[in-house]
C-alpha cells in the first residue's frame, strides 16, 4: 500500500502523520466520547523516532483520544487489557505481529471488548 | 436448466414407488359418488384448483382424498409435503412433459393413447390426471409410462432425489393396483440406476417417518441439507448451557430443526424480567426452573426431540461426565468463569463448541474447537483460551441485568448459534475425536466418517476461524473478523497442556478465582454513609436544603428518580477535571459549585455513588471538608426496601 504521509508544520518540528481509521466496539466507544469510529492522524514516528507501531497507536490513543479516566478499562501492562481484541484491517492483530505491527496509510484498527452477557 | 436446481431433492430413486398409505372406499371419500359419469372429460386446465368432477370430502391435506371417478385413475406425483411458486411451476413442467412422453410410450405398449388429462399442482404435490382413449381407468402402462417418462425426463436433467407415487384408482381395486405397481416398479428399476430393496405396499421402507418428511422437508429439500444432512441432525446431540436469551432461540431452532437429543443445562428459575429476550418461557412460568420451562415449551414445538434436563449449573466436576454424552456444544452462558470451563471441557471431551454472547445492542459469535483438537497434538480449531488466554479484569465485565440487552440482539446471537450448531452437524461431525472419559487413545481413532459432499460449508482445520461481530446501531450492523488459529502455547489445548482432564474433575481448578471477583466497594467512611431511612427522615418536608445527586446514566434517571434530585452521571464525573469547563459541560455540577448545601449521593446499588463522592471531593467541592458529601447506603435498591415500597424497582 502507497504511504503518502501528510505533512503539518508546528513549531519547531513538522510532524508527519498518517491517516488511520480506529473502531471501537463491545461497550469501549463508550471510554471514547460515546463514538464507534475515529478518523485520526497518527505521527508515523515515535518519540524515539521509532515508525509508529499499534504499541505506540494505543498509548497516542489513551493520551489524544480517551476522555474517560478509567484507562483500566482500556490499558494494563502497556498494551491493551486482557479481553480486548485487536483487529488490525478485519483480522486479528496477532496475524499481524501483534503490538509490533506498523501501522500503514488508510489502515482500519478495530477494538473490541469481548462481551459475556447471554 | 438453472431453474431445475431445485428439483434435485426430487427424482431419480424412482424404485421408490408407493401407494398412499390407505386408499379409502370412495363412499367414504368422494360428495360425487356415483353421480359422476363415466366417459367425463377432464380438460388440461392448470389454472382451475382442480377438475370440477373431482371433489374431495375429507381433510384436502391428505394425499389419499382425491376423488377420482370411477373410470379413472388419478396419480398423484409428491416431491415433498408442498409444491407452490418456482417449484410448482417446474414440477409442472416437468410433469406436461412427462405426460407427453407417455403418451407415445402408451402406444407402444399397446395400450390406447393418453386422449387428455390434466396436470395441477396442489397443497401436497402435483395431481396428474388422464384417462386412456378407451375411456377407461388407466391401467399398468399407464402408470408404468407416466414413472418411466418422469424418471428419464430428471435423469436427462442430471437430477436425483426421490419422487412418491400416490395412485388412487377409482374403483379402488387394491389388489389391481399392487399387481400395477409392481410391474410398474420392475419398469422404473430398469430406468434407474439405484439399486434400492422394494417396498411393499403399507411397509414404511423410508430412513425418516412419514411426518418427520412433512416436518423438515422445507430444509431437507435445500442442497446443503438434504437427506443425509436431516439424517445427521436426527443421529445428533447437543447441549445447549443456559437457557436465557441466546439458549432460547438456540434450543427452539435446533429442536425445530430436528436433532435427535437436546440437552439442557441451567440452574436458575425464570424471572420476569427475563421475558422480553427468553422466548421459551412466559409468565405463567415465572418461578419454574427456566430448563422444565423450556422443555415444556420444545416438547409442544417438537415432541420427536429427545429433551435431557440438566437442573443445576454447570461445574467443573461434573462437565465433562455430561459433556461425552454430546456431539456439540453450545455456549449460551452469561459470565467468563462459565465461558472458560466450557471451553476447557469442550476441548477435553473432543467437543465442536458454539459460543456466542451479547450485551446491549451487540453481540458476538465463535465457532471454537472444530475440528475439535486431538490431545497432544496441534490438530484443531482455537478454543476460548486461545482467543482469550487471559480473562478481563472483574471490573471490566457487565452482565445483562447491570449493562442492559435488547431482546432481538441476544435472539440474533441465538438464532445464528442455531445456524452455525446445524452447519457443523450437517457437514458431519468427526466423532473418532470424541474423547471418552475411559480415556480412549485417540491415536487408535478411525477414519472419520467420509463426507457426502465437498461443498464449502464444512469447516476444515486448514479453514479460516472467524469471528462475527453483530452490531445493531453499526454500519454496518455484521461484520466478520479473521482469528488466529490454535495457540501454541494455550493452557489447554496445546501439545503440553497444563489443565488436564485430571485437574478438571478433581475440582483442583477455581473458575472464579481464575476470573477474579469483583471487589465490593468499600471506599467510604461510616461518617459518609447514610442509610436511605435517615436520608428519607433529615429531609423530609424540606426540613434539610440539600442536593441529592443520582449517578446512574440518563437513560436511566428518566425512567425513575427521587423527586428533586439532579442526575450528573458517574461517567461524566469521571471526565470532570473541576475547571470551569465542567459546568459547561454539565449544567449540574454547575449547581453544585453554587451551593453551600450538602451533597448526598445516590445509584441503584451503591456503588457507583461511592465511588461519585470520592469524586466530588477530588474535585473541590466539599470545599475543605465544610460542605458535607456523602452517600445513599444501598442505593436505590435499599430505598425501595426501607422507604418507598412504590419505587418502580426496574
Amino acid at each position: 500500500m502507497d504511504i503518502t504521509p501528510c505533512r503539518f508544520g508546528t513549531s519547531d518540528q513538522s510532524l508527519e502523520t498518517i491517516p488511520i481509521a480506529v473502531e471501537f466496539s463491545g461497550g469501549l466507544e463508550l471510554l471514547f466520547s460515546n463514538q464507534r469510529k475515529h478518523q485520526i492522524s497518527l505521527p508515523t514516528k515515535d518519540e524515539d523516532g521509532q515508525t509508529a507501531n499499534v504499541a505506540f497507536l494505543v498509548q497516542y490513543l489513551c493520551q489524544h483520544l480517551m476522555k474517560d479516566r478509567r484507562k483500566e478499562l482500556f490499558v494494563m501492562g502497556g498494551t491493551v487489557r486482557p479481553g480486548i481484541l485487536v483487529l488490525i484491517n478485519d483480522a486479528d492483530w496477532e496475524l499481524e505481529g501483534e503490538n509490533s505491527y506498523e501501522l500503514q496509510n488508510g489502515d482500519n484498527v478495530l477494538f473490541v471488548s469481548t462481551l459475556h452477557g447471554g | 436448466m438453472g431453474a431445475f436446481a431445485l428439483s434435485l431433492t426430487l427424482a431419480l430413486s424412482l424404485a421408490s414407488i408407493l401407494t398412499s398409505a390407505a386408499l379409502l372406499p370412495r363412499s367414504l371419500v368422494c360428495a360425487n359418488d356415483g353421480t359422476t359419469r363415466a366417459g367425463d372429460l377432464f380438460l388440461r386446465d392448470n389454472l382451475s384448483p382442480q377438475p370440477p368432477a373431482l371433489q374431495p370430502r375429507a381433510d384436502y391435506s391428505l394425499p389419499c382424498a382425491i376423488c377420482v371417478p370411477a373410470t379413472r385413475t388419478a396419480v398423484l406425483i409428491r416431491s415433498f409435503e408442498a409444491v407452490s411458486g418456482t417449484m410448482g411451476t417446474i414440477i409442472y413442467e416437468m410433469l406436461v412433459a412427462a405426460a407427453a412422453q407417455a403418451g407415445v410410450t402408451l402406444d407402444t405398449l399397446g395400450d390406447g393413447l393418453v386422449r387428455d388429462g390434466c396436470v395441477n399442482v396442489v397443497s401436497n404435490g402435483v395431481r396428474w390426471i388422464s384417462i386412456n382413449q378407451n375411456n377407461h381407468q388407466q391401467t399398468l402402462s399407464v402408470v408404468a409410462a407416466a414413472i418411466k417418462a418422469v424418471a428419464m425426463f430428471m435423469r436427462g436433467s442430471g437430477e436425483y432425489g426421490w419422487v412418491t407415487f400416490d395412485i388412487m384408482d377409482g374403483m379402488n381395486q387394491l389388489g389391481d393396483l399392487k399387481r400395477q405397481l409392481s410391474a410398474a416398479e420392475n419398469v422404473a428399476n430398469v430406468v434407474s440406476p439405484t439399486n434400492e430393496p422394494t417396498p411393499s405396499s403399507g411397509v414404511w421402507k423410508w430412513p425418516l417417518e412419514a411426518e418427520e418428511y412433512k416436518r423438515y422437508g422445507r430444509q431437507m429439500i435445500m442442497p446443503e441439507i438434504g437427506l443425509q444432512g436431516q439424517l445427521r441432525l436426527k443421529k445428533a446431540t447437543v447441549l445447549i448451557v443456559g437457557v436465557g436469551g441466546l439458549g432460547c432461540p438456540a434450543a427452539a431452532y435446533l429442536a425445530g430443526a430436528g436433532v435427535g437429543k437436546l440437552g439442557l443445562i441451567d440452574g436458575d428459575t425464570v424471572e420476569t424480567s427475563n421475558l422480553h429476550r427468553q422466548i421459551l418461557h412466559s409468565t405463567g412460568r415465572v418461578g419454574m426452573l427456566k430448563v422444565d420451562s423450556a422443555i415444556d415449551y420444545l416438547r409442544q414445538l417438537n415432541p420427536k426431540v429427545e429433551y435431557v434436563p440438566h437442573k443445576s449449573h454447570l461445574t467443573p466436576t461434573t462437565a465433562l461426565d455430561i459433556f461425552k454424552s454430546y456431539d456439540l456444544i453450545l455456549d449460551c452462558t452469561d459470565h467468563p468463569t462459565s465461558r472458560y470451563l466450557i471451553s476447557d471441557a469442550a476441548v477435553l471431551s473432543g467437543t465442536p463448541l458454539v459460543s456466542a454472547s451479547a450485551l446491549r445492542t451487540e453481540g458476538q459469535l465463535m465457532v471454537l474447537n472444530n475440528p475439535p483438537t486431538i490431545p497432544g497434538t496441534r490438530d484443531g480449531g482455537p478454543c476460548y483460551r486461545c482467543v482469550f488466554p487471559k480473562p478481563p479484569p472483574p471490573a471490566s465485565v457487565l452482565s445483562c441485568g447491570e449493562g442492559g440487552i435488547l431482546g432481538p440482539v441476544v435472539g440474533v446471537m441465538g438464532v445464528l448459534m442455531a445456524t452455525e450448531a446445524i452447519k457443523v452437524i450437517v457437514a458431519g461431525l468427526d466423532k473418532s475425536r470424541k474423547v471418552e472419559s475411559n480415556g480412549t487413545d485417540p491415536s487408535m481413532r478411525s477414519e472419520a466418517e467420509p463426507s457426502m459432499s465437498n461443498w464449502t460449508g464444512q469447516p476444515t482445520s486448514k479453514e479460516r476461524h472467524s469471528l462475527l461481530l453483530y452490531s445493531a446501531y453499526g454500519d454496518p450492523p455484521f461484520r466478520s473478523v479473521r482469528l488466529r488459529g490454535k495457540r501454541a502455547r494455550c493452557d489447554v489445548c496445546s501439545d503440553s497442556p497444563t489443565i488436564t482432564k485430571d485437574s478438571l474433575t478433581s475440582g483442583s481448578l477455581d473458575y472464579a478465582v481464575f476470573c477474579g471477583i469483583p471487589n465490593p466497594v468499600n471506599v467510604l467512611s461510616k461518617e459518609e454513609r447514610i442509610d436511605p431511612q435517615d436520608f428519607a427522615h433529615r429531609v423530609s418536608g424540606a426540613a434539610e436544603e440539600h442536593v441529592l445527586v443520582d449517578v446512574r446514566d440518563k437513560a436511566q434517571f428518566d425512567i425513575c428518580h427521587i423527586e428533586g434530585s439532579i442526575n450528573i452521571p458517574i461517567t461524566a464525573l469521571d471526565c470532570a477535571t473541576g475547571d470551569n469547563n465542567d459546568d459547561s459541560t454539565n449544567p449540574g455540577l454547575y449547581a453544585l459549585r453554587d451551593s453551600s448545601a450538602p451533597i448526598y449521593a445516590v445509584c441503584r446499588f451503591g456503588n457507583d455513588s461511592q465511588l461519585a463522592v470520592q469524586k466530588l471531593k477530588t474535585l473541590g467541592y466539599g470545599d475543605n471538608g465544610r460542605k458535607y458529601i456523602g452517600d445513599i447506603r444501598g442505593g436505590l435498591r435499599a430505598w425501595k426496601e426501607y422507604v418507598d415500597p412504590a419505587w418502580p424497582e426496574y
